[in-house]
Parts: C-alpha cells; sequence; structure tokens
C-alpha cells in the first residue's frame, strides 16, 4: 500500500497539532482567571451597591454579611449539606433505577411505549414542586418525602434521555450485529449502553441541581435537618443573612457535584467527537 | 485463538473455504403508504463457492434487498435461499457471514483492532445471557493485525475510529469481516462513500486480501468499472419490479491489476453492461 497516502501516526499527529504544551499551573491559572474576576466583580457590586444605598440588610443583604455567617459556622452549614445532598443523591438514584429500567421496556416493546409515554408526559407537565405538601403529610418528617420529590424531579429528564440514548444506535452498526447473529441483551450491552452514555451524564449534570432543588423544596415543610429546614427556619427569624448563608452553601454543593459530573463526562466521553461541557 | 475442545477435527467451512448461495425464485414486497412496492420479482441466482460476484442497477432496483435477504436479515414473501445446505438464517447463527455495508459502522468507543475482533467477541456474551447458539468456528478466524498490516492501518491499531479519515474508516470495517473468517462476505456498496481516488485504491487492497482467502463474494454497487475489475461475474438488475435483467461473465485474467482497466476486454465489458443497465432503465420507465 506504498502508493496510498498515509497520515501520520495519532500519537506524532497529537502531538504536532496540539497547542497546549504549557505546563498545567499556567494553564489551570488560565482557564480559571476569567472566572475568579467576574466573581469579585459580581459581589464587589454588590457589596458596594448595598452600602452606598444604606438598605436595610433584612431587605438586600450584602455579601460580607452572608461569608460572615458561613465563616462563624461552617460545620453547621455543612452537616446540613451533607443532609440534603444524601436525600437528593438517593432520590437521584431511585429515578435514575427506574428510568433505566422503563427505557428499557419502551425501547423494546412498541405497546409498552404507547403504554408508558402519556404517563411520562403528565408527570413532565406536573409542577413537581406542588407535590411537597401533600408528600410531606403522605410520608411524614423522615428523609422519604425529601427523596421522593428528588427522584420525581429527576426522573423525566433521565428517563426521555436514556430512551433517545437507547435508540441512538447506527442501523449500520446494528446490521451488522444481526449478521453475526448478536443477540437482542448483547445488543443491548455492546451498542445500546455505550451509545446513551453521552445522553445519561448529560442528564445527570442536568439532573443534579434539580434533585438538589427537590430535596431543599420539601425540606421546607416540617423538617429538622438539611438546608432547606435552614431557610425555612431563618425565614421565620427574618435571619435574612442565614437564609442567604444557606443558598449560597446550596450553590457551592450543586457547583461541586457537577464538577464530579463534568470529571466523569470527560473521562468515560474521550471516544465522543461531541464537547461534553455543554448541558 | 484456542480451540475448544468440542469443536469437530475438521471443520465443515474452513478459512480458505467458501459457500455457494442459491437464490431460487424469491420474492418480495414491501408497503409504502398501504400500497405494495414490488422490491424483487422471481429472482433466481447461483454463487459458485470462491465466487466474487457483483450487483448492479439502478436505485430501487431491490439489489440491497437482495443482499438482506441472502443474509438472513430480511425473509423472503416466497421462493428460497440456501447457503450450501443451511438456510440463511442458520448460516447466519455460524457466523458464516461478513456483512460490509455502506457506512464504515464502527463502534467509536472502541479501538481499531477492537472494532475488528468485534463480531468474533460477538457471541461470546452467550452463556451468560442466553446466546441461542454459539457456532463460530474458531479455526476459521483469521489473524486481525496481519490484516490490520495488510491494509496498511497496523500503526492505527490502538487508535479510536475518529482519528482516521473515512478511507480508513471503511478499511477497518472491511478487514473486520475478513477477520471473521465467515465464508461468505456481504458488500453493500461499500465504497460509495469514498472519493474516487480513495476508491481506485480500495479495489486493488479488497482484491489482495480476498485472493489470499478465496471467500464467496456478494457485492453491491453502482459502479460499473468497480463491478468489471472486482467481479468474476457482474449481474445487473432492473427496477420496477426489481428483477435480474442479464449477467456478464468477466474474462479477465487474475490477478486484477490497474492496467486492465485500460484493455479492450474491459472496455467491452464495460460497455455490454452499461448497454443492459440503459436498456433496463429505459424499460422501467413509464
Amino acid at each position: 500500500m506504498s502508493e496510498t497516502y498515509e497520515p501520520s501516526p495519532p500519537a506524532a499527529r497529537a502531538a504536532k497539532l496540539r497547542p497546549e504544551t504549557v505546563a498545567w499551573p499556567r494553564r489551570a491559572a488560565r482557564s480559571v482567571a476569567p472566572g475568579i474576576v467576574a466573581f469579585a466583580v459580581l459581589f464587589g457590586g454588590w457589596e458596594f451597591g448595598v452600602r452606598v444605598t444604606h438598605i436595610s440588610a433584612t431587605e438586600l443583604v450584602p455579601p460580607s454579611a452572608i461569608f460572615r455567617e458561613l465563616w462563624h459556622a461552617p460545620g453547621f452549614f455543612a452537616s446540613n449539606a451533607w443532609i440534603t445532598t444524601q436525600e437528593a443523591f438517593w432520590g437521584f438514584v431511585v429515578a435514575f433505577a427506574v428510568a433505566i429500567a422503563a427505557a428499557v421496556v419502551v425501547v423494546h416493546s412498541r405497546v409498552m411505549d404507547r403504554a408508558l409515554t402519556p404517563i411520562v408526559v403528565m408527570l413532565q407537565v406536573t409542577p413537581i414542586l406542588a407535590l411537597a405538601p401533600p408528600l410531606v403529610v403522605w410520608l411524614g418528617f423522615g428523609p422519604q418525602p425529601k427523596i421522593v420529590m428528588a427522584a420525581l424531579i429527576t426522573f423525566v429528564p433521565l428517563f426521555t434521555n436514556a430512551t433517545v440514548g437507547f435508540r441512538a444506535i447506527d442501523p449500520a452498526t446494528f446490521e451488522v450485529m444481526r449478521s453475526v447473529n448478536a443477540s437482542k441483551p448483547e445488543i443491548f450491552l455492546r451498542l445500546r449502553v455505550p451509545h446513551s452514555l453521552p445522553y445519561l451524564l448529560a442528564a445527570t449534570r442536568v439532573c443534579v441541581g434539580l434533585a438538589l432543588i427537590g430535596a431543599v423544596v420539601a425540606e421546607f415543610f416540617d423538617s429538622s435537618a438539611g438546608l432547606g429546614w435552614i431557610m425555612a427556619s431563618a425565614q421565620q427569624y427574618q435571619e435574612a443573612s442565614v437564609v442567604w448563608a444557606a443558598i449560597f452553601a446550596l450553590i457551592f454543593l450543586g457547583v461541586m457535584l457537577v464538577g464530579i459530573v463534568t470529571v466523569l463526562q470527560h473521562r468515560l466521553l474521550r471516544w465522543a467527537d461531541v464537547d461534553p461541557a455543554p448541558a | 485463538m484456542t480451540r475448544r475442545p468440542d469443536a469437530p477435527a475438521d471443520p465443515p467451512s474452513g478459512p480458505s473455504t467458501g459457500a455457494g448461495i442459491v437464490v431460487d425464485h424469491v420474492h418480495k414486497h414491501f408497503f409504502h403508504n398501504g400500497r405494495p412496492i414490488i422490491a424483487l420479482e422471481d429472482v433466481s441466482l447461483t454463487v459458485a463457492a470462491g465466487e466474487f460476484v457483483s450487483v448492479i442497477g439502478p436505485s430501487g432496483c431491490g439489489k440491497s434487498t437482495l443482499l438482506r435477504i441472502i443474509g438472513g436479515l430480511l425473509a423472503p414473501d416466497g421462493g428460497s435461499i440456501r447457503i450450501d445446505d443451511a438456510t440463511p438464517d442458520e448460516a447466519r447463527a455460524a457466523k458464516r457471514f461478513g456483512l460490509v455495508p455502506q457506512t464504515p459502522a464502527l463502534l467509536p468507543w472502541r479501538t481499531v483492532l477492537g472494532n475488528v475482533t468485534l463480531l468474533r467477541d460477538a457471541g461470546h456474551l452467550a452463556p451468560r445471557l442466553g446466546h441461542p447458539s454459539d457456532a463460530a468456528p474458531d479455526a476459521a478466524l483469521r489473524d486481525p493485525l496481519a490484516l490490520l498490516e495488510q491494509v496498511g492501518l497496523a500503526p492505527f491499531a490502538k487508535s479510536l475510529p475518529r482519528e482516521l479519515s473515512g478511507g480508513m474508516q471503511q478499511r477497518v470495517s472491511l478487514v473486520r469481516a475478513f477477520a471473521l473468517g465467515a465464508p461468505i462476505l456481504l458488500m453493500d456498496e461499500p465504497f460509495a462513500a469514498l472519493d474516487e481516488i480513495t476508491r481506485d485504491a480500495m479495489r486493488y487492497q479488497l482484491l489482495d486480501v480476498w485472493s489470499q482467502t478465496a471467500t464467496t463474494v456478494v457485492f453491491v454497487t453502482h459502479s460499473i468499472s468497480e463491478a468489471v475489475i472486482l467481479s468474476d461475474r457482474v449481474v445487473t438488475m432492473a427496477a420496477r419490479p426489481g428483477r435480474v435483467a442479464s449477467v456478464e461473465r468477466i474474462a479477465l485474467a487474475r490477478p486484477r491489476t490497474e492496467d486492465m482497466e485500460d484493455s479492450d476486454a474491459f472496455t467491452a465489458h464495460a460497455h455490454r453492461v452499461r448497454t443492459s443497465l440503459r436498456a433496463s432503465f429505459e424499460a422501467g420507465q413509464p
């Protein structure tokens, strides 16, 4: 095959093409610096605005007061954040398991597809957050209503993406597998599961925020722990800076969890041609 | 590859014996908007073991449908197909077909080597997942690395498909079919999506690998020159309804070379195939 043109092997090509041979600390600094500046401008402007206009701290809390709350009782916020995280996590796990099982059924059976689709659409248009008070009444004050809320709110995106992902297989590849008589379970494991990974991870990214919202909203009602409980009770005593501190803790938690999912996306989806970053 | 202890001492389909195909009065129709479309009408065709047969014809003449029926991916509505002494489904279960579709159809998460070995791995999940049969004759498997070497892809064995050009990906797809060691290769316009220069080079690479394996090939194509230079026989099909219009036996010696494409014999064959195609095309016009 001497007459056909061959590009150089990929390792050599990659070395030539990749401009980012700069040491990683500098690269990291470069990619993080704009974000840090933006944060500084945001909080600086906020703090400045509050001080200049002399708005009372109950109406608009300055960031300095919020950070002071977090600084004085980090353990308090961390332990409650941990409780909320667990509720959101288990809700997500339940939703994920049910969504995968339902997607497997729907992908393999047209009848079940037609039977389940209306239920999913119903769930999709239900204002899930409005279910929190009745759920608390039904399921009590324990972690159950929070887990159920987190599960309900994350189910539809997970199910939809699992279904689309399982169906995203290339028809030609499917035929090649059939030509060697690959069984349905085998096609599922070898084709459908890997093909669904980009979809499922993108859905997981979205669901991190949703699961936290679900758990926190359930915590608003008659609970005794969690970031939602802090917000609700601080609101009652008009401790605006504590409410905001809990919101900030929630944001920080969400960012960390999304970061974990992003790392997973980069690790698991090296083969995909798409940039996994935007969800 | 170690041989299974229960494998027969002399497998019926060894590495370099093709298998014959008999297509006997096959009918196939589809429904389009509730109205039946006859895809194949009374198609009969015999392909000898080790023969290279191209099927050429206008769009909609049912050549891809015929290929799928031979491969057991579609069931005919009438007539029968025998792959030696087996039905297409039995042959499929015994991994006697290597399918090369128009697109490379590689798994993007598997390396080139992983893709090449995919089809031989397929079915090995069997014991755990209730696979109906486990009948791959391991003796027939060919060394995937040697095959990659032969088509100039050995340095890319560890690469992912997306790092390869379209022509290279299609070569991986070819090697995947050959590596399976199947006695019959079914190729559905495998070079159609490639540029002309790559296409020309791929013809001879295909012949190069094929000549060492002596597998039976059914090759669907739109290209007259490709059909003539590759094949022992060229089957021309006509559309509406899909049927066999003519069969041209190619008298060119093997191994085929690029010089032959300028020979009078080549030109005469190409001319006859073109004439037959044109006649069947005009006959199909309203």
